[in-house]
């Protein structure tokens, strides 16, 4: 029996030690010793042996592709692709033996390089292949497919190594768009990790925000270095040429709207309300006085957050400025790319990314295709924008084709040096236009706008951006009306997408959408409905579309949740806490980021029920009932005429002051009232009256209470948290939600 | 009065309320989230258990967490940092419980912490009925206690002794179920199934492992054990005491991993047996509570019931730490109410239910096909005797999701005992899963003493008994012919009951296979979404889905392939730990 024992002296010790750790500054000590690097475990065995892996001569897989015998001979075989594609080339097998006097091209890099949204009918591969075949000339090329979405630079390494098992005359890597968080993930000062909290705090300490970019910016060039000298040491080994070539993004249409950190000065108020002006300055076209404004913004932020610098561009291109846009564009891009490490945002390649891969070019003398330069001069030095890219840095059959073209001549430069092949200037005019069926570039145009709903952040409209998307889709083929539709279904729907009988007819389709075409999507999706309704009203009419959502979504008179399905904005959800890591799961209720949250209400002001006709999968069979066309979820009541009433239990967030303390609630633009909050949880009761409604999507808004002055708490108290290894609010918080309900009610308003 | 209780930050968090005297609800978060196992807040199943006791955040009284962080850091501090173990050293942070209970789930009032073992004490005591009660927690490890021997008397309880870390039962198991090759604090009950079939040749050794002390202590001869330091629980001379090395995962089980299993599992119920008769003499009482990891060996508690000195034992359905949360609660229950005395549990039915025109709305906007039974209880339950009947392995969801490991008869699979192939059937093609592996039966439990040497209700599974039923029973009759059954009463779940006296009437077989509706690896279903997508991807022939029959050939084509593909894409990184930051947007770049 271990009990009654006599505490031994290191039991005690470690008791005492528990309880000074309890204590308020017993953590705080223990972690800045951590930060000092005198407290360090022992690592394991294996890592202090280090690891090293056997060399062998053994074929190898190359990404995907796994050797197998196949009539006595070695073959590279990839699984078959499944029903929702997948992030590969479609091609099954790839032989080791090159054909006899040919030239054998293997092609890297990430979803650009990988064609995304429109693989598998058409990438980049497949336009080289077919413009160096158009070349004609000896010797032949072939050009294999190795790209892959959500490629990294450890990924495609792993993968040019193994592709010289197929006897390469050159690799081609396009690539650097994902050169952000995700190869950097543990920069992020959300990771559950003490150490890395405390390095960022260290960062934001030592630079403010510009701290963490620099310390990702310099860990990005060691590795990116890294990349280059490897790739460099094993096509030399393998003569085999190489050729980067440098992404270019999409300036001109899309935009990274970030919420403000907050500002270690304690100007955050300040810069809200600036942000708030610039952006109506911007709406009435008072470029000068918005200009102005940004600076100011600037001031504050000192070329940190990328939205001012957004702003600023927007201003200076009003004014007609052109080369200063362009150049607030590309600061957007590069305050956007590690500006707090919590946003994952759109991938784009920002100009220390294209920076490193020309000198990386120039130095290990690799060829090298300037994509922003050829961009550029295509267009006129226009901004890069829907012409070449679907969305963030995605290429459209043009951007495909201008860019493989430029590869292409860089091919021929390399291997018909003999001259009996000459290109001559405008080579790029005698070049096949990209060959991709109607259907397929109406599903990628589709892509492209729910693309733009679910991750354009403009600061002003967005639904221009995705309407034109729409528009676009459905004049490459019409038949992209019944993928809309089915969408709008399957956001309807109350199980996952394979669950839906929009999915079976989907997979069935001409115009078939993919998992890349954005079917992930557990929300709503407002923007992308009310842009679907607009476009399909304006080409044949929708009625029947809105009926669907209203039969299946529309308030009822039994409660719905509203959070988190029908929250209207994506970006609402775009904060670190809904990202789920391996310790701690979301939060148990809703926080925002922004002074205003807003909902989708779908109401249906009609008198009477509606017959649905829509397909069911039901057949009966003998002596058995089959379920009818319309399940109890799609029977709706009498419910013309009636209002809708909320119950709202949410606070202010502690910590943080506010001018005031009342929440502003409105449906489509119009006032609804005032409620009073705290910073404890509190349930509130509102009616909204039937007058207010329309059929259809509502918009509710909760309009949370401005921030007040503060002299740098906030962030000195995020700063504090991580230097103590815990997870800290960067960012202000405006509102917290725990419940918002609403159900249809009859008669006059309810009580509380 | 509502009060929550919280267990997490190990395995098997789990949240539950107490509204009034009454346990009203209790779920794993694993559940919601389909991490198996899922340690971390139970913040899905604090909004479940809020939403079904209809209150919101600032209706909660008081919220009990299921041990002492402080004290548990002292052991950790004793135990040193193992080599190579999170270099973060995150664990130094005993605030971290109060933080996440403050920001994530967002909680403002007052919170209790409990010990461990006080946790699990109280889980078995405050819900078995019993009016007095000996008291016996045996688990891996909580603060400091490993096995701890109480009593209660009304609302009273006190722990007595207690055996302290790193002298283990739930460790000594844990390191051999490492050793043979399955995971920690999963595998354990793969041990269990696997002794039946080897011999207990190792005894002596195990002896070795784990020596009895006088009264209530025993220890571990620690030369054997390496779970303080290194990174696999046992140590070389482990090895080498039975002579070989680990067995690697996934390889063939041999005779030795066999012997070794049927060792372990005789020593600890000699061990259980003898501190369960030391109990016995410090409580004057006939009924022994149960609860912690350990409780959940139903071997060794089938022996208690058979051989201990106690006429009745009540072992709490959800043992684990799982369950703490509900000794939690209801230990800040009496002290907010002033002792005043919860109902016993009567079920574990105390997860979500689904409302059937929920269900038939998915239906409807899906492509499955499915017969509809709404309002005919008496034809469904005729519709799924004939598929039993015809040897189809039926998908059961019905009512209120189980709380514990165990599916009884709410998210279950079940199957025809009759059937000779049916344990290979349900192991390889169904549940996708070892094929030594036993499964249970349900049984009628007017009918039970027919069929096995029972003669108590064993409404939970957590007892194996011998069978002895003229019937042929291969798919529920273990090797050495025990079986851990478990008994159906009309009083909580009457259609299940139905179900059997039907399937009995038909076939003169008052059981039914039942185990789990899930596949290796995953958590048991939740929601009917769950349920459709377990269709998918396991063998089951059908799917009833409260009043609704779904056939595997009223699938779509190709929906298997599809159920699969998606869920590679979407689940993938999250439950295979791959990433460290799952983000709720598709992304791709």
């Amino acid at each position: 029996m271990n009990q009654p024992q006599t505490p031994d002296t290191r039991e005690a010790l470690c008791r005492e030690l528990a309880r000074l750790l309890a204590q308020p500054d017993g953590l705080r000590v223990a972690r800045y010793m951590q930060m000092a690097g005198l407290v360090e475990p022992r690592p394991r065995a294996s890592e202090r042996a280090g690891k090293r892996a056997e060399p062998s001569g053994e074929a190898k897989p190359i990404s995907i592709w796994i050797p197998r015998e196949v009539d006595g001979k070695t073959v590279f075989v990839r699984p078959d692709p499944g029903p929702f594609g997948d992030h590969y080339a479609t091609r099954r097998v790839l032989d080791p033996q090159k054909p006899e006097g040919t030239r054998r091209i293997c092609f890297f890099g990430e979803s650009v390089a990988a064609g995304y949204l429109y693989a598998p009918h058409l990438t980049p591969a497949m336009v080289l292949q077919d413009q160096l075949a158009s070349l004609g000339g000896n010797p032949a090329f072939e050009v294999l497919d190795l790209a892959r979405t959500n490629e990294t630079m450890d990924g495609v390494l792993q993968t040019a190594e193994a592709s010289l098992q197929l006897q390469p005359d050159a690799w081609v890597f396009f690539m650097g768009n994902n050169w952000d968080l995700l190869e950097n993930p543990g920069l992020s000062p959300w990771l559950p990790s003490v150490k890395r909290r405390q390095r960022y705090a260290r960062a934001l300490r030592e630079e403010g925000w510009f701290g963490p970019m620099e310390m990702a910016a310099w860990q990005l060039f060691e590795k990116a270095g890294k990349l280059l000298a490897e790739i460099e040491r094993l096509a030399s080994a393998a003569s085999v040429q190489v050729i980067l070539v440098i992404p270019e993004v999409n300036l001109a249409d899309w935009e990274n709207r970030q919420p403000i950190g907050w500002l270690s000065k304690g100007s955050t108020a300040r810069w809200r309300r600036l942000y708030e002006e610039a952006r109506d300055l911007l709406a009435g076209s008072q470029w000068r006085k918005a200009l102005e404004t940004a600076r100011q913004m600037m001031r504050l932020d000192e070329g940190a957050h990328p939205t001012t610098h957004r702003m600023m561009a927007l201003a200076w291109l009003g004014l007609g400025k052109k080369k200063e846009g362009r150049e607030a564009c590309r600061a957007e891009v590069d305050a956007s790319h590690y500006a707090t490490m919590g946003f994952l945002g759109s991938p784009r390649a920002c100009s220390m990314v294209q920076a490193l891969q020309r000198r990386g070019a120039r130095f290990h003398g690799f060829g090298l295709v300037d994509l922003p330069e050829i961009f550029a001069e295509a267009h006129d030095f226009q901004l890069p924008g829907r012409e070449l890219f679907l969305d963030y840095c995605h290429l459209t059959p043009r951007g495909m084709k201008l860019a493989m073209a430029e590869v292409a001549g860089e091919l021929f430069h390399r291997f018909c040096k003999q001259g009996h092949i000459q290109l001559g200037e405008n080579f790029q005019a005698r070049l096949p236009e990209p060959a991709v069926s109607a259907e397929a570039d109406a599903a990628a145009k589709l892509g492209a706008a729910i693309h733009s709903a679910h991750r354009h952040l403009p600061v002003t409209e967005k639904s221009e951006l995705i309407e034109y998307w729409c528009r676009e889709a459905l004049r490459a083929s019409p038949k992209i009306a019944d993928a809309m539709a089915a969408v709008l279904e399957a956001r309807c729907a109350a199980s996952p997408v394979p669950l839906t009988n929009a999915w079976q007819r989907n997979h069935r389709a001409t115009c078939r959408l993919l998992l890349q075409h954005g079917w992930h999507w557990d929300f709503l999706d407002a923007d992308l409905l009310c842009a679907l309704f607009k476009v399909l009203e304006e080409a044949n009419g929708h009625g029947k579309l809105e009926n669907m959502l209203i039969a299946r979504r529309a308030v009822g008179s039994e409660a719905i949740e509203l959070l988190p399905f029908y929250l209207w904005e994506p970006l609402e959800r775009l904060y670190p806490e809904v990202m789920a890591t391996t310790d701690l799961n979301g939060r148990a209720y809703h926080r925002s980021l922004w002074p205003e949250t807003a909902f989708a209400l779908i109401h249906d002001r009609s008198d009477r029920g509606q017959a649905i006709n829509e397909p069911n999968g039901a057949r009966p069979s003998s002596g058995e009932r089959a379920g009818g066309p319309m399940g109890p979820g799609h029977q709706r009541e009498d419910d013309g005429g009636q209002a809708i009433d909320l119950e709202l239990v949410c606070r202010l967030p502690q910590d943080v002051a506010f001018v005031a303390s009342h929440l502003t609630l409105a449906v489509n633009g119009a006032r609804l009232g005032e409620v009073a909050l705290s910073s404890r949880w509190t349930k509130f009761r509102v009616l909204i009256e039937k007058k207010l409604l329309k059929r259809g999507i509502n918009r509710l808004t909760l309009g949370w209470p401005s921030l007040a002055e503060e002299e740098g708490a906030n962030w000195e108290r995020a700063v504090r948290r991580l230097e103590q290894g815990m997870e800290a609010d960067l960012f202000p918080v405006f509102g917290e939600i725990y419940r918002l309900t609403a159900r249809k009610v009859k008669g006059p308003s309810p009580p509380g | 009065m509502n009060i929550i209780g919280i267990s997490a930050f190990y395995h098997e968090s789990a949240c539950c309320l107490i509204q009034d005297v009454n346990l009203v609800a209790a779920a794993a978060e694993e559940r919601f989230t389909r991490v198996k196992h899922d340690p971390r807040l139970p913040v899905e199943a604090f909004r479940f258990c809020l939403r079904q006791g209809g209150i919101d955040i600032m209706d909660i009284d008081r919220l009990a967490y299921y041990e002492l962080p402080e004290r548990k850091l002292e052991r950790q501090l004793w135990a040193g940092v193992p080599d190579g173990a999170d270099q973060d050293l995150a664990w130094l942070d005993p605030h971290q419980p109060m933080r996440a209970i403050r920001e994530r789930l967002g909680y403002e009032g007052p919170v209790d912490f409990h010990p461990h073992h006080q946790s699990h004490a109280a889980a078995a005591y405050f819900f078995s009925g019993f009016p007095h009660a000996a008291i016996l927690t045996v688990d891996g490890v909580g603060e400091w206690a490993t096995t701890s021997y109480g009593r209660g008397s009304g609302s009273a309880m006190e722990l007595m002794e207690e055996v302290r870390f790193p002298h283990s039962l739930g460790l000594l198991y844990a390191a051999v179920t490492s050793y043979l090759g399955f995971r920690v604090n999963d595998g354990e009950y793969k041990v269990m199934g696997l002794a039946p079939y080897g011999k207990p040749r190792f005894l002596k050794q195990l002896r070795e492992l784990v020596i009895s002390e006088s009264g209530g202590g025993f220890r571990l001869d620690m030369k054997y054990f390496d779970f303080l330091k290194g990174p696999r629980m046992f140590s070389p001379a482990f090895c080498d005491l039975f002579g070989a090395p680990p067995r690697a995962r996934g390889a063939k089980l041999e005779a030795l991993h066999m012997d070794l299993a049927k060792s372990l599992q005789i020593r600890l119920e000699e061990i259980i047996l003898e501190k369960v008769r030391y109990l016995a003499g410090l409580v004057d009482s006939p009924f022994l509570c149960m609860a912690g990891g350990v409780a959940l060996n139903c071997v060794a508690n089938g022996r208690i019931a058979r051989e201990g000195p106690f006429d009745k034992l009540f072992v709490q359905p959800a043992a684990g730490d799982d369950g703490g949360c509900l000794g939690a609660a209801a230990l800040s229950y009496l002290k907010e109410t002033e002792n005043q005395e919860i109902k016993p549990m009567r079920h574990v039915y105390l997860g979500p239910s689904y409302q059937t025109e929920t269900i038939a709305a998915l239906l409807a906007e899906s492509p499955i096909q499915y017969l509809d039974f709404r309002g005919k209880q008496e034809e469904l339950l005729e519709a799924v005797v004939d598929r039993l009947e015809r040897r189809k392995v039926v998908g059961w969801f019905h009512g209120r999701m189980e709380f514990g490991p165990r599916a009884l008869g709410a998210r279950s699979i079940l199957a025809n005992p009759l059937d000779p192939g049916i344990r290979d059937r349900l192991n390889h093609a169904v549940k996708k899963r070892e094929g030594f592996r036993p499964f249970a039966p349900s049984v009628l439990w007017e009918r039970a003493r027919q069929h096995f040497q029972l003669d108590h209700p064993s409404p939970y599974m957590l007892q194996t008994c011998q069978v002895h039923s003229e019937l042929d029973l291969p798919g529920i009759t273990h090797v050495d012919g025990s079986a851990r059954p478990q008994t159906v009463e009309g009083d909580h779940l009457p259609r299940f009951h139905r179900l059997l006296v039907q399937f009995h009437q038909r076939t003169g077989c008052p059981l039914l296979v039942n185990t789990s509706m899930n596949v290796r690896g995953e958590p048991m279903v939740n929601s009917p979404v769950d349920a459709l997508l377990c269709l998918g991807h396991s063998g089951m022939d059908s799917l009833v889905l409260e009043d609704f029959v779904i056939d595997r050939a009223m699938l779509p084509e190709g929906f298997e392939a599809l159920v699969e593909a998606w869920e590679l894409k979407t689940r993938q990184p999250h439950t295979q730990g791959r990433s460290a930051i799952r983000e709720n947007l598709y992304t791709f770049v």
